[in-house]
């Protein structure tokens, strides 16, 4: 075991002061003390470095088996199964109610649960292999050097272009991070695959924020967005909320109408805009004309002002759990401006600005214990 | 539903004690994840306007649309703000009305004047646009200063802070609210709406209870200058 | 300042995993055979004829240890088995700005030794000191890489730290330009997981950390017995180090100069281990 460990060519008789058997020693005095306790503890590393790789190829050889077995229970067809059918699976045969997800059962390949056992790369006299081993933090502060390298290269670069009085290079230019925004901690974490605290990544962020402002930075343009992702991807849609219906044709008058599903603090609301309309308003039954307060109006005439098609579609809706004066012309406003973004789509981006297509997530706070209402407390002795 | 943005997480757990659940969840001043939401834009002329390729709101959600901005044409803010400062126990139509009664009794007066004024240059001296009225009353009635407590040693001083243009604002109106509603409660004939626009008017013109109240203010914020070296 | 003999005679029991253990790879078993029917003790490689002392000389040795000089190998026998004090010359230190210190206020009191004077209130190092020492440190590298050993550059000096961390990777050793963890050597095996192999010596190009306090890893060094070669200026206390270079440690060009010689040195004491290793086989 220690023979990968030890080297071959200055192979040589040991001595150590202080033996007292004999200062000449055999061949197999065994190694002096030291190195017994060392070796020994490199074979404990050795052995739990086998131990996980066999455990972690049962396991996932357990996996494998258990998504076929999976499969053939949910009549799938077990060489097409994939993570997200195992997901649906797992949610249908296990129904938690837990609040956190992440305590639910869950079934995925080991690699992703399981902790990761730490292997050190050494040769076979026990250097190790990164240069920067001994900062008990080696990608990290590789990545750190890396980008003080690009920023004096970035800045030599720029000098050169400033002395050849070529300032309007394309390649002076100071690197565009529109739409992108830096990857947070835990995915920095895993991309360097070292444990950093948050400290060590506001300082590599110090250092790359001070690239990015560099003129000239767009040099590296290719190195910077190694590290940034897009900020649709913190929104996976730009719509919070129900999504813009499909455009349906109705069958008896040959409209196009668009029918969408929101809702407004209880009350739920489903209305349908219809296009080539005079300006029509069926709320419940009720007109425009039934609706007398002015702000009630006014919201709900709230998109075909900013639409600019007012007298030009008609609106129909119905809701359950109809709330107080706002809630039901809030509903109707939501579920008018789905519909117009769907029925005239150059008008979506303006509805979307405008906040309409958003939806409302403001609803009652609920009562806490000891307390009268959500946030009002008894009145307050002193003694 | 959606709870993607929503600034709050929720963590149950279950006590040995009784088996109901305990939300640890902090009361959060917004359901609105600020990192991803942008305020909406709310003026047509913008909203007509293209944005920007690079603006951040091409990428990240928007806030839903508050119910009294929508664009119409006789929209505004302070006239609005004014209505909300005024308002009790959520209702806003009662005070709307109200508000809107006083900006009918402003117009009312001003166009009274209008046509009683003799000459065209005097005629066009009077603004009879009772938003506008409103507008530069409340303005008139601004603080410059706010007077906050600080203890030092045992005893509480009153030292004089500046305040930006929105608290500027909020406070001039509700200086204005509280003087009319003083004078309402002793009054049989007129309502709250009737001494708002007295006081608009007044203020319109730097006379009236309120221009004398923030006046006062601004002499106690002089008078205790020299603990404005407690602000820090 | 004593010479530290890193003959196989005398391992150090920090340094584990070098060459004073056995050889037991297959390559060499054949060779190990023949030696075990001639004597007891298998012959070394590289150290042919090695003599090794008994327990009573060993004994004397506590007292007067230069009575072990004819066990100690070949190489080691020589001050300058490497030849490296032709690449070190006065005037190209000069030129590299070696012999500016810090100013005359600021001056340790155990560094007077190294000072050939003041001039406009700035220490200036005596270069023919700064040439034997600078010698002396050179060989003793080059005898590291010679037995396979782990080089740690140390620096925190901003200037020249990319150019330090880039020579280390080039010599395939090893460098460590920033803040200093704690216990890095003392406490590796927490730190890291699992036992490690040490460096057999470090080497500081600049000994003060940026809150002009000694560097912790002189001390931890010192605890582990670890070889230590340092660039001592002016203003630094040259306490617990083995090796020391009396010479200018804050200018870029300087530091430049000084990682060429210690280039030089450890890739003459690499190339001869890859001789001898050659040799064997």
């Amino acid at each position: 075991m220690l023979r990968p460990f030890l080297r071959s060519s200055l192979g040589n008789a040991t001595r150590f002061l202080g033996t007292e058997a004999s200062a000449i020693s055999e061949e197999d005095a065994g190694a002096p003390r030291n190195l017994k306790r060392i070796g020994r503890a490199l074979e404990t590393y050795l052995r739990h470095s086998r131990e996980n790789a066999s455990m972690m190829a049962r396991e996932r050889a357990d996996f494998d088996l258990g998504k076929r077995h999976l499969a053939n229970m949910m009549g799938i067809d077990p060489h097409t199964i994939n993570q997200n059918d195992i997901d649906k699976a797992i949610e249908y045969l296990f129904p938690s109610s837990l609040f956190d997800k992440k305590a639910r059962p869950v079934m995925r390949p080991p690699d992703e649960i399981l902790p990761r056992f730490n292997r050190f790369t050494f040769d076979d006299e026990g250097r190790p292999s990164d240069s920067r081993f001994y900062t008990l933090r080696p990608k990290f502060y590789a990545l750190l050097s890396e980008i003080g390298l690009k920023t004096y290269n970035v800045s030599r670069l720029h000098a050169e272009h400033v002395k050849l009085n070529r300032k309007d290079d394309v390649n002076d230019q100071t690197v565009s991070l529109t739409g992108t925004t830096w990857i947070n901690e835990e995915k920095m974490k895993k991309k360097l695959g070292e444990n950093i605290t948050t400290e060590m990544y506001a300082h590599l962020f110090l250092a790359f924020d001070y690239l990015v402002s560099l003129p000239g930075s767009v040099v590296e343009s290719e190195f910077i967005s190694q590290f940034r992702e897009p900020l649709t991807s913190a929104t996976a849609s730009r719509i919070f909320g129900p999504e813009i219906p499909k455009v349906e044709i109705c069958s008896k008058t040959n409209r196009r109408t668009a029918t969408a599903s929101v809702r407004v603090k209880s009350t739920n609301a489903t209305v349908t805009v219809s296009d080539a309309g005079t300006g029509q308003w069926d709320i419940d039954g009720l007109t425009m004309h039934n609706f007398r307060s002015l702000l009630a109006r006014e919201v709900l005439l709230c998109p075909l002002i900013v639409a600019n098609l007012i007298g030009q579609v008609d609106v129909k809706a119905t809701t359950v759990g109809a709330g107080g004066a706002t809630a039901v012309p809030r509903a109707v406003r939501h579920g008018t401006a789905l519909g117009l973004a769907a029925l005239f789509p150059d008008v979506e981006e303006k509805l979307r600005l405008a906040g309409l297509i958003s939806w409302d997530p403001r609803d009652k706070e609920r009562n806490k214990v000891n307390q009268p209402g959500a946030r009002a407390k008894w009145i307050w002795k002193r003694r | 539903m959606e709870t993607l943005g929503i600034a709050c997480r929720r963590l149950a757990f279950t006590t040995k004690a009784s088996g109901r659940r305990i939300s640890t969840q902090k009361a959060l001043a917004t359901r609105y994840d600020p990192r991803v939401f942008r305020d909406p834009i709310i003026k047509l002329d913008e909203l007509n306007k293209k944005l920007a390729p690079e603006d951040e709101k091409n990428f990240l959600y928007i806030k839903a649309m508050e119910s009294d901005d929508t664009p119409v044409f006789y929209r505004n803010e302070v006239v609005d703000k004014l209505v909300r400062v005024c308002m009790k126990d959520g209702g806003k139509e009662t005070s709307r009305n109200n508000i809107f009664s006083a900006l009918e009794i402003i117009k009312r007066r001003q166009y009274k004047l209008w046509r009683e004024a003799p000459t065209e240059e005097e005629k066009a001296k009077i603004e009879t646009n009772p938003f506008k009225v409103a507008e530069k009353g409340i303005k008139n009635c601004h603080p410059l200063m706010k007077l906050m407590p600080v203890t030092r040693g045992g005893t509480t001083y009153r030292v004089p802070f500046p305040i930006e243009e929105k608290e500027a604002e909020f406070r001039a109106m509700k200086m204005m609210r509280d003087i009319c509603r003083g004078k309402a409660k002793h009054s049989k004939i007129l309502h709250f709406g009737d001494y708002i626009a007295n006081e608009l008017l007044a203020a319109y013109n730097n006379e009236g209870q309120t221009i004398q109240a923030k006046q006062e203010l601004h002499k106690q914020c002089e008078a205790n200058r020299a603990y404005a070296h407690y602000r820090g | 300042m004593r010479r530290v003999f890193t003959s196989p005679a005398f391992p150090s029991h920090r340094s584990l995993f070098l060459s004073r253990q056995k050889a037991t790879t297959s390559a060499s078993n054949t060779l190990q055979q023949h030696q075990q029917s001639t004597s007891s003790i298998p012959a070394p490689s590289i150290h042919r004829d090695i003599k090794v002392p008994s327990i009573s000389a060993l004994e004397k040795a506590s007292t007067q240890s230069t009575s072990l000089k004819p066990y100690v190998s070949e190489e080691l026998q020589a001050d300058d088995y490497f030849n490296l004090e032709s690449l070190v010359n006065v005037k190209e230190m000069f030129d590299a700005r070696l012999h500016l210190g810090h100013k005359i206020g600021t001056l340790n009191d155990n560094m007077k030794w190294a000072l050939y004077g003041e001039r406009l209130g700035i220490c200036i190092f005596d270069l023919d000191v700064t040439k034997k020492f600078i010698v002396r440190a050179l060989n003793f590298v080059a005898h590291v890489a010679a037995r396979g050993g782990i080089i740690l550059f140390v620096t925190t000096n901003r200037e020249s730290m990319l150019n330090v961390e880039k020579t280390a990777k080039e010599l395939g050793e090893y460098s460590h330009c920033r803040r200093w963890q704690e216990g890095t050597l003392t406490n590796s095996a927490q730190l890291v997981g699992a036992t490690i192999r040490l460096p057999d010596t470090i080497i500081f190009l600049s000994t003060l950390t940026s809150l002009n306090e000694p560097h912790p890893a002189i001390i931890e060094a010192a605890k582990l017995t670890i070889p230590t070669v340092g660039v001592v200026d002016s203003n630094t206390d040259p306490a617990y180090l083995t090796y020391l270079i009396p010479a200018n440690d804050d200018t870029p060009q300087s530091a430049e100069y000084l990682l060429r010689l210690f280039k030089e040195a450890i890739t003459r004491g690499k190339a001869y281990r890859k001789k001898q290793q050659q040799l064997e086989f």
